[in-house]
């Protein structure tokens, strides 16, 4: 029978995912690249494919692509080194955690802000065990959990504006490139 | 804060719902959604009650740890008084828009 979530992790807003710093230092190294190359991707087919002028490119629209391109480069890397981290681990109580629901709440708490990390965990958490209790599929309920996360990282993302700085360099380099 | 400071629609919401006494998140958050039949994703609301909190309209202290919540504990909101002025403004504004709306 499955333990419920409380159970497993009693203590998990205070286990904060060890991960290697070169581990993360390269994810964000990824993620801006990427970001970057989506950037100037982007802009390239607005001005070549659907001959939009340069400067009516609505630039949050790049931002927000990148930043979701640098999300999803940095979410996948942090995942996959938290589940390589879980597999070398021998424990079985290492091994029962290893459920993506619990991946998904682990992930998550590395990104929360921490001034409000417990707090929103602990909301996400009565979510889950609610939802649970009322039969929903345990995928909706990863999907409920992520869809937390995702506004979470959206609004924790002031660096939206960093973002748009990226997209802006990237017409930039574009711009330098292809003489525009 | 100054006296007249008008609150955005989703900060009127959340005054609103913290108008009764002191509430954690998740029970802001259910109230939100009773007020406006919308749902606001937690994130979007803490980053709500930070930004309100930074400008003085709650206040906010942690609770005890939770077993129901796998330990964590909560942060309960209060409304000071700059709120409690504030969400007076918000009430001024909307009668004075009644009172434009009923001359119209």
């Amino acid at each position: 029978m499955r333990k419920p979530l409380g159970v497993l992790h009693p203590d998990l807003p205070y286990r904060i995912l060890r991960i290697h710093p070169l581990v993360a230092l390269r994810g964000l190294a990824i993620g801006t690249v990427t970001s970057f190359l989506v950037g100037f991707a982007l802009s390239s087919v607005c001005v070549y494919w659907l001959h939009l002028p340069a400067r009516s490119i609505p630039s949050k629209t790049l931002a927000l692509i990148a930043a979701l391109s640098t999300v999803a480069m940095e979410g996948t890397l942090l995942v996959r080194a938290h589940s390589r981290m879980l597999a070398r681990r021998g424990s079985r109580r290492s091994r029962n955690a290893a459920n993506t629901t619990d991946r998904c709440l682990k992930f998550l708490q590395t990104l929360i802000p921490r001034h409000n990390r417990e707090a929103i965990l602990g909301d996400i958490w009565e979510d889950v065990v609610e939802f649970r209790a009322e039969g929903w599929k345990e995928s909706h309920v990863r999907l409920h959990i992520l869809w937390q996360l995702a506004v979470i990282v959206a609004c924790r993302c002031r660096g939206i504006y960093r973002l748009a700085i990226f997209a802006w360099l990237a017409a930039k380099v574009r711009a330098l490139f292809c003489g525009l | 804060m100054g006296n007249d400071y008008s609150p955005n629609q989703r900060e009127a919401v959340v005054l609103a719902a913290l108008l009764h006494g002191e509430r954690y998140g998740r029970q802001i958050r259910d109230e939100y959604a009773r007020r406006t039949g919308q749902d606001m994703p937690l994130g979007s609301l803490y980053t709500t009650l930070d930004r309100m909190e930074e400008k003085g309209l709650v206040r906010s202290r942690t609770g005890e740890s939770n077993p129901d919540r796998g330990g964590n504990r909560r942060k309960y909101y209060k409304l000071t008084a700059a709120g409690v002025e504030a969400f007076n403004n918000v009430l001024q504004w909307t009668d004075a828009i009644r009172g434009t709306t009923s001359h119209a």
